[in-house]
Formats: C-alpha cells, sequence, structure tokens
C-alpha cells in the first residue's frame, strides 16, 4: 500500500476518534472521564500495578490515562518483541547464511507502526493530557473555591513545608487569613509568621502532621484549594490516593485543587472514628531527613470537619487571650 | 639581522624536529600526555570504565541500606568507616557522628552515594565512555582521517576531564564528604549545605563540561574537515553521524550548565543570591543573611538545558555504535539509514526543546506545559523511527550470534523498554500520579543501563580486536551476556511497581518511613510488605550484577595479553575504515590516505562478486555493471 494512504487513514482515524472524544466531553463530572474502560482501569491499577486507588475525580482520570498509555506501550511492545524473536529465529546464520542485500522491500509495517505511534498520541495529547491538565491547572476554578470559601462551600488550606515536615493553615470560622510577616516568622514557633500581639487572629493551625491526631484535615465532597509553600529548600507535597503532587518552592506560594468524593472512597477502610487516613510523602529531595519526611491528611465527613474547625478556631483564639495576658 | 636570524629560525626547525623525534621514543609523551586520538580514547576508556565501577560500588552500598536500613555493610562497611571518617554535625545540637558509625550508613552518607552515582555515571563514566573514548578511538579511523583536527586540544580536553575526576574523588575525603543535594544540585538545598562536597562538585563541574566542550569543537571540527577523499556525508557510517550530532549537543547545551555552575558557586563562596529567595530560613530560626531575590527555579531551568540533551548524549553513541554491530552481524545494510540519519537530526534539535518536561509540577503555567508535552510527544516520533530501522534490518539478514551482536541485538528490546516508559512521564497530567517515584528510576535505568550500557559492552568486545590485536573470550562474554540480561531485569523491572505503589526516590532508608508497618493508622496508600519486600530482591539482583561485571574485568584484562590473536586485520569482515588499517593502527592510522568508494555497508550487494559477502568502502572494486556504465560514458 502506499505510504501516503496509511498517513491519510490514521490521519482520519485520529481525527475522528478527537472529534467523537472532544464532542463527548464535559458529559460527565469533570472533562473527558470517558468512563467505558473503568473495570479494567481499577483492576489493572489496583491488581497489577499495586496503585492506590484514587479517591478524586480527576484521579480516576489520571488512572485512566495511566491505563490507555501502558496499553499503547504494551501493544507496541508487544508488537516489536514477536518480530524480533521470530526474526533472531527464522533469519539466525545456520537458517538463513545468505542475507538478502535488500531486505524488507516494502516499507508497509514500519510505515503503520510510525503512523499508529503517531495518530495515538495525536489522541492522547489532544483529548486527555491538555485538557485534563488544564483543569487540574485552572485558575479560575481556583478562584472560585475560594470564593466559595466563604459560605463553606469551597475551602482553602495553605500548605507550608520545612525540614522535614508538613504544616497547614485554615481561616478559622471568620473566613479571612490573617496576615503574615517575615519579621515575626520563627522556624519552630511561628512558622507561619502571625502577629503574636494580634488576639482577633482564629487562623486554625496544623504544625507538623506526623501522626492521625495532629494530621491535616480535609473534608469530603469539598472542592479544597491548596497553596503550597517552602520555609527553606524545595519539597514537594505529595498524596497518592488524591492524585495530588506539587513542589514547595521557597519564594512562591504554587496551586493545586482536588475534591475528596465518599463515593470513591472505601468504607471498608474507615477507622473506628470515621476518618480515611493518607500518608503526605515530600517527593523532591530535602536533605538528610528527606526519606522521613511522611506528612498525615485525613479525610472525614462535611459535618465533622465543621466541628472540627469550629473548636480548632475557638480554642485557637482562647489560647492568644490567654498568652497576651500570661505576657501582661 | 639575517645572519642573527638564520640559525635561530634552523634551531628552531632542529627543536622542532627533535621534539617529533623525542615524542616517539618517551614513555610521558606516548602514553601519558599524548596527543594521539588512540591513545587518549584509551586513556579515557580505562579512566570512565574505572568510574563505572565506582558508581556501581556507590550503589551496591546504597542497595544494601534499602534492603536492610540501618544495618552494617558487609565488607564495605569497615572499610567505609576507616576511610571516610568525617563527622557530620546532627540538626541544631552540635552533636557530630561519623558518617558511617559502625559501618552503618547514615541518611547524609547515603544522600552522598546518591548524589554522587549521578554524577559519576553520567559525566564520569558514560559520556567519557560513550562519546570521547569511543568517539575519539573510532571517528578519525571510520572517516579516514589522520587524527583528530586540534590533537593539542584533544589532549586539554582529556587532561580537563582528569582534573574533574580528581576534584570530584577528593571531594569524599574532604571533611563532611561529597556532594549530598542529588546529581541535579537543586538551589537553595544544594545552596546552604555548610559542608564544602558541594563546592567541590561545582568546580569539578566546570572542568568536566569544559572538557566536554573542548572534546565537541574538535570532533565537530574533524567530521566536517578531515574526512578522506570520497567520504561524502552520506557515506559517513551511522556511528560518526551520532557522534557528530553529539558533539552539538555538548557544545551548545553544556555551556548554560557551567555559567549556572559558576553562579551556584558565587552563592556558596561570595554570598551571592542567583538562586536564594528572599526570607529563606536554612537552619535555625531566623531568616538567612542573604540578599535575596533570587530564584530557585532558574537554577533548574539551567540545569534541565543541559540536563535533557544530556540524555541524547548519553543514548546517541550507543545507537551509533548498535547500527554499526547490528549491520556488521546481520551482513546486510541498515535499512533506512537516511531516515535514521534525519532522525537523529530531528531528534538532536528536539532535545533541546523538551527541559522543563522535567519541571511539570514546579508551577508552570498551563500553557507552556502544553508547549512542553507536545514537543515531549514529537521528540518520540525520531526515537520510534531508530528503533524501527533497527528492527527492520534484521529482516531477511543471516544473523550471526557472538557476543558484540548479542549485546547490540539485546539493547533494542531494553531500550525499548526505557523509550516507551518515559511515554506516561512524558504527560504532566499523568506525573501527578508518577512523579518522583520509583517509575521514574526503572525508566531512565532501562535508557542508560541495559541500554547505553549493552550497547557499550557490544562496543567494547567488538572493537577490543582492533586495539589490542586479540579478541575477548566468547565463552565468558556469553556468560557475562546473559548474567547482565537476567540481573538488569530482576533489578529494573519491579521498580515499575515500586513506583506505582507510590514509593519514592531518594528515599534514604528503602521506603520503611511510609510503610504500612510504621504507620499502622493509614487507611490507604502505605506501602505494602511486599512492594518494600522488592528491595531485597533488587539488592541480590545487584549483587548478582556485580559478579557477573567480575567476570567481564577479569576476561577484559586476561584477553590484552592471552586473548586469542586475530590473524587478519579485518576478523568481523566488516565494511567500514577502522578495519582497512593495520592492527593496531600506527601513529597517523592510515599507511596510505584512503580514498571512499562506497557507503559503510555494502554487505551481501548481490552486484559484487568479489568472493566475500562484504565490501570495503576503500576498495575500488567496480561491479561488471559499473564498468559498463563508465565504459558507456
Amino acid at each position: 500500500m502506499n505510504k501516503k494512504y496509511i498517513g491519510l487513514i490514521f490521519g482520519a482515524i485520529a481525527g475522528v476518534v478527537v472529534a467523537v472524544l472532544l464532542v463527548n466531553s464535559g458529559k460527565d463530572e469533570g472533562t473527558n472521564t470517558f468512563t467505558a474502560f473503568d473495570s479494567t482501569v481499577k483492576y489493572t491499577m489496583t491488581e497489577l500495578f499495586k496503585s492506590p486507588p484514587p479517591i478524586t475525580e480527576h484521579g480516576w482520570n489520571v488512572d485512566r490515562v495511566l491505563v490507555f498509555v501502558h496499553v499503547l506501550m504494551g501493544v507496541l511492545f508487544a508488537g516489536w518483541t514477536l518480530y524480533f524473536l521470530y526474526c533472531i529465529f527464522k533469519f539466525r546464520e545456520s537458517n538463513h547464511p545468505k542475507a538478502d542485500y535488500f531486505g524488507a522491500r516494502s516499507k508497509f509495517w514500519s510505515t503503520l507502526v510510525e503512523y499508529g505511534v503517531i495518530a495515538v498520541e495525536v489522541v492522547l495529547i489532544v483529548c486527555f493530557a491538555i485538557p485534563l491538565w488544564a483543569e487540574v491547572m485552572n485558575d479560575e476554578k481556583l478562584a472560585e473555591i475560594k470564593a466559595q470559601a466563604k459560605d463553606g462551600s469551597g475551602l482553602e488550606i495553605h500548605i507550608l513545608a520545612k525540614q522535614f515536615d508538613w504544616s497547614a493553615r485554615y481561616a478559622g470560622t471568620d473566613g479571612e487569613f490573617a496576615q503574615q510577616d517575615i519579621r515575626f516568622a520563627d522556624k519552630s514557633n511561628n512558622p507561619f509568621g502571625l502577629d503574636p500581639n494580634d488576639a482577633s487572629i482564629d487562623d486554625v493551625l496544623v504544625l507538623a502532621a506526623k501522626d492521625r491526631k495532629g494530621a491535616i484535615v480535609v473534608p469530603a465532597d469539598t472542592a479544597v484549594a491548596l497553596k503550597i509553600t517552602s520555609m527553606d529548600v524545595i519539597h514537594s507535597f505529595k498524596v497518592l490516593p488524591l492524585r495530588v503532587c506539587k513542589d514547595a518552592i521557597p519564594g512562591l506560594q504554587l496551586p493545586i485543587h482536588f475534591e475528596a468524593k465518599t463515593k470513591y472512597l472505601d468504607p471498608k477502610e474507615e477507622n473506628k472514628d470515621g476518618e480515611h487516613v493518607f500518608l503526605i510523602t515530600c517527593a523532591q529531595l530535602c536533605g538528610d531527613g528527606h526519606g522521613s519526611m511522611n506528612g498525615y491528611l485525613k479525610v472525614v465527613s462535611k459535618t465533622k470537619f465543621q466541628e472540627w474547625i469550629k473548636t480548632k478556631s475557638e480554642a485557637a483564639q482562647q489560647a492568644r487571650r490567654n498568652n497576651l495576658a500570661a505576657v501582661k | 639581522m639575517e645572519t642573527t636570524t638564520q640559525p635561530e629560525a634552523e634551531h628552531g626547525g632542529h627543536h622542532d624536529d627533535h621534539n617529533h623525534g623525542h615524542a616517539e621514543q618517551s614513555f610521558f609523551t606516548k602514553y601519558i600526555f599524548s596527543t594521539d586520538h588512540k591513545v587518549i580514547g584509551i586513556q579515557y576508556g580505562v579512566g570512565s570504565l574505572f568510574f563505572l565501577l565506582v558508581g556501581f560500588i556507590l550503589i551496591m552500598g546504597m542497595r544494601w541500606q534499602m534492603a536492610k536500613p540501618n544495618t552494617p555493610v558487609p565488607v564495605l562497611g569497615p572499610i567505609l568507616e576507616k576511610v571516610y571518617a568525617h563527622e557530620i554535625a546532627l540538626d541544631g545540637e552540635g552533636k557530630t557522628v561519623p558518617i558511617f558509625k559502625d559501618g552503618k550508613i547514615t541518611a547524609s552518607g547515603y544522600n552522598q552515594f546518591g548524589a554522587m552515582h549521578g554524577t559519576i555515571m553520567v559525566f564520569l563514566a558514560i559520556v567519557p565512555l560513550g562519546f570521547a573514548a569511543f568517539g575519539n578511538y573510532i571517528v578519525p579511523l571510520q572517516i579516514g582521517a589522520p587524527d583528530m583536527c586540534f590533537p593539542r586540544v584533544n589532549m586539554a580536553s582529556f587532561w580537563a576531564f582528569f582534573a574533574g575526576c580528581t576534584v570530584m574523588t577528593v571531594s569524599f575525603f574532604i571533611p563532611g564528604g561529597a556532594a549530598q543535594a542529588g546529581w541535579t544540585s537543586y538551589s537553595p538545598l544544594a545552596s546552604v549545605i555548610p559542608t564544602d562536597g558541594q563546592t567541590y562538585w561545582l568546580v569539578g563541574m566546570v572542568l568536566l563540561i569544559t572538557s566536554s566542550l573542548l572534546g565537541a569543537v574538535n570532533f565537530i571540527a574533524t567530521i566536517i574537515q578531515l574526512r578522506a577523499p570520497g567520504m561524502t556525508w552520506f557515506r559517513m557510517p551511522f556511528f560518526v553521524w551520532a557522534q557528530f550530532v553529539t558533539a552539538f549537543l555538548l557544545l551548545l547545551a553544556f555551556p548554560p550548565l557551567e555559567a549556572a555552575g559558576v553562579m551556584q558557586l558565587m552563592d556558596r563562596v561570595c554570598d551571592t543570591s542567583f538562586f536564594l529567595p528572599s526570607g529563606v530560613f536554612a537552619s535555625g530560626t531566623e531568616p538567612m543573611n542573604v540578599s535575596g531575590g533570587g530564584s530557585p527555579l532558574l537554577w533548574q531551568h539551567l540545569f534541565w538545558f543541559l540536563g535533557h540533551p544530556e540524555v541524547y548524549v548519553l543514548i546517541l553513541p550507543a545507537i551509533g555504535m548498535v547500527t554499526e554491530i547490528i549491520s556488521n552481524n546481520t551482513r546486510r545494510p541498515i535499512w533506512g539509514y537516511t531516515l535514521m540519519v534525519g532522525g537523529i537530526l530531528v531528534l538532536g534539535f528536539l532535545s533541546f526543546i523538551v527541559w522543563a518536561h522535567h519541571m511539570y509540577l514546579t508551577g508552570m503555567s498551563s500553557k507552556i506545559a502544553t508547549f512542553f508535552q507536545t514537543t515531549t510527544m514529537i521528540i518520540s516520533i525520531p526515537s520510534v523511527i531508530l528503533l524501527t530501522c533497527l528492527f527492520m534490518s534484521l529482516w531477511r539478514g543471516a544473523i550471526r550470534f557472538n557476543t558484540p551482536s548479542m549485546f547490540a541485538l539485546a539493547f533494542l528490546p531494553m531500550f525499548g523498554i526505557g523509550g516507551l516508559t518515559g511515554l506516561p512521564l512524558g504527560f504532566n497530567f499523568t506525573d501527578l500520579h508518577l512523579h518522583d517515584s520509583y517509575y521514574v528510576i526503572a525508566h531512565f535505568h532501562y535508557v542508560v543501563a541495559p541500554g547505553t550500557i549493552f550497547a557499550l559492552f557490544a562496543g567494547i568486545y567488538y572493537w577490543f580486536p582492533k586495539m589490542t590485536g586479540r579478541r575477548m573470550s566468547e565463552h565468558w562474554g556469553k556468560v557475562h551476556f546473559w548474567g547482565s540480561l537476567i540481573f538488569m531485569n530482576v533489578i529494573f523491572m519491579p521498580m515499575f511497581i515500586q513506583g506505582f505503589a507510590g514509593m519514592s526516590r531518594r528515599m534514604s532508608d528503602g521506603g520503611a518511613t511510609y510503610s504500612m508497618i510504621n504507620n499502622p493508622d493509614v487507611t490507604s496508600g502505605a506501602l505494602t510488605d511486599s512492594v518494600i519486600n522488592m528491595n531485597s530482591m533488587i539488592t541480590m539482583g545487584a549483587f548478582g550484577m556485580g559478579l557477573v561485571q567480575v567476570v567481564f574485568i577479569v576476561n577484559f584484562f586476561w584477553s590484552i595479553r592471552n586473548g586469542e590473536k586475530i590473524n587478519d586485520d579485518n576478523p568481523w569482515k566488516a565494511t567500514t575504515l577502522e578495519w582497512q588499517t593495520p592492527t593496531p593502527p600506527p601513529h597517523g592510522n592510515f599507511l596510505t590516505e584512503p580514498k571512499v568508494y562506497r557507503g559503510p555497508y555494502e554487505y551481501s550487494n548481490p552486484d559484487i562478486d568479489n568472493g566475500e559477502d562484504f565490501i570495503a568502502q576503500n576498495d575500488p572494486y567496480k561491479s561488471a555493471s559499473e564498468e559498463q556504465k563508465e565504459a558507456e560514458a
């Protein structure tokens, strides 16, 4: 077959697939969820690849894309290997002593492979990688979550990394983050740099979230926007079941957002307090303690979270008043 | 005037002659400060093979620590404790402990080994072996040149490399030990570590990059200028093309890191803050006393602008060697030679515009990320073309299975795995899962270890007879091959699963901190026993790998003196010019200047009836049809 026809045929197939996928995008929750192969996706990821199941919508998309890419890789590799084994068996010197100067006379198969790879990659990029990433990195979505944070339907959390633990700050009951100032900042006592003389600050701080009790708390079924930064060197905030990963870079505040869904949380895994507890991994070399820079993050129900934030916020304010009184 | 100048000129001329005669005799000028490309190639080869072993020993120590965290390292442990007896300060408290207390590897020791494993393997072992050693020895021979274009620059390149290696080696033995911020040396970590290892690393890198630059200009000039008559661009062996593109990558990609290295050096020793933002807390409770305003991301951009073309510096010479060896051992021309040349030119160009795919999670905007992931996907296409051409070359060949050919053939599927697993890493979206995991480690090791290193082994077995006049043992070569193939996969295959399970890189306890056992409260996502236990299996694989390499090392040195003598200058019945000279080639390479009449892969050409299944590039033979054509003309 003529080389040009292969290109045209694959181009047409890729075009049709792209069109169908794009037309169907956004019909489910999120973009391009493409749920047709979900049981395969789930089996491949959890049973074959031992990956912890995702609990977010975009996390499922990550897994879907991963499995689709691995199918492409598997098909290519299996094809190459079979062909390779056939060649070294069939054309070994003892079996085929006279080599043919011209070898493969038709470019059909090689062209097929090349155009096939191009077509699949175009589909993967145009229909999955670009729109899905744009959704995860969507600035408007972040602004929307911050706006929703006022009425409790969204939540903003500031994550602070330092050698070698993770801390978080919530706005508290007033919905406003207190001003930070580098003059007040102190690595061990006041990493967020809040004014110690201001008793009106009701920000809730979770410092050094190293166990279940002191974990960073996240409500289920709520859009959460994170603002991640670091006090010292570069760290990376990674919670695998959320499929969230973002570098914590000093001098920059990097955003990412996610929504943990109750429907993806396995009730069998829930502990007796009704929480799901996950590990925060540091995914960037940050010094001698890098290997032990784990953190805890737990997902609880919305109502539990409201109770927690209210108690913590009031306790924080009370503690500040007591402190100021003691100083006076 | 005339009477005074004349004798001087004569004397000068005489002096030069004297020097020349001296160069023929003195051991130092012939073997140490040599300007002969073959001697320099062998110097590079010996040096880089030594560092390949050093890098491997470092990873053996690390693998022990991962499999059995905080237990004394057998054999290496007591030696380390004695030789490597630096004290390091524990955070803040002023208490110091030895890095290798009781023969155990501490986190700091692990990070030093990790940083230096990467640096040594990339900059001191594989680049000098693939590009400098094989390039120096083979390229002038293959293009029919008497030497490199600038022999003294070539020597300077080697001695800059030597100085760089010395600085890197010495850095292990200074107080506090070697660099420990990873081979990527991200600022601010690399800038704030108080020990001097990083400073030595930077000085070493500047020297090594200088060496690469001197080598690169020399290769480019040599390939453009010194090709023998008739050696047109498309009669060049593919290996020369690969070295040509590699030289351009080195020339254009390495200077940014040289500049960045000097800048980070300034940050460390002169209190500048190119890479330090304001208000960074290094250690202690106060912000660092620096002017600030720098950008940690600038270092990453400069580093990866080198770092990504670097990947192709590692792989292109390997693909070049594999191409030579496959064509020779299938006894037929490379399928799609011009397509492959086009492929590596495109690959070389694209490798400059994909660097930020190492930085997807640093807060890059979606638009820039879209650009970089598109270029990353496009770069996979020339790679697929190269691999497909090599696979197609096997079709209807007469495949000989000797040691070099087996290594070269195994390169194809192994490099295939390495290349394919780059796809999920190239999409920024899937990086949310795979970023910094063992999947990444497995991916690039499949490219470089069973990929490039297999090609380098193939090259060593293939060109060994040219360099020494003797073959390496075929029997032990095959033992080496099968052992390496099996253990490579035992080591790297489980890492894909570890990566999916969520195991991160550079964990000095092999992930124990993130295991289920140590985190009983965690409901999902902690590392299960089966994932942690893969560490033991991988470590056993690594030790098996070490044993198999002993076979290679013994075979290599034994064969230099005792290997089977070759009774022909062209033992593999090859077409390219390096086989058409005496063995080993004399100073000046060719007895008479070669003239090239045909392409590099004329195997089994039915038109040529010279009683052999190949015809050398410099063979003036004319087929009956050619003669007829000329007569008609």
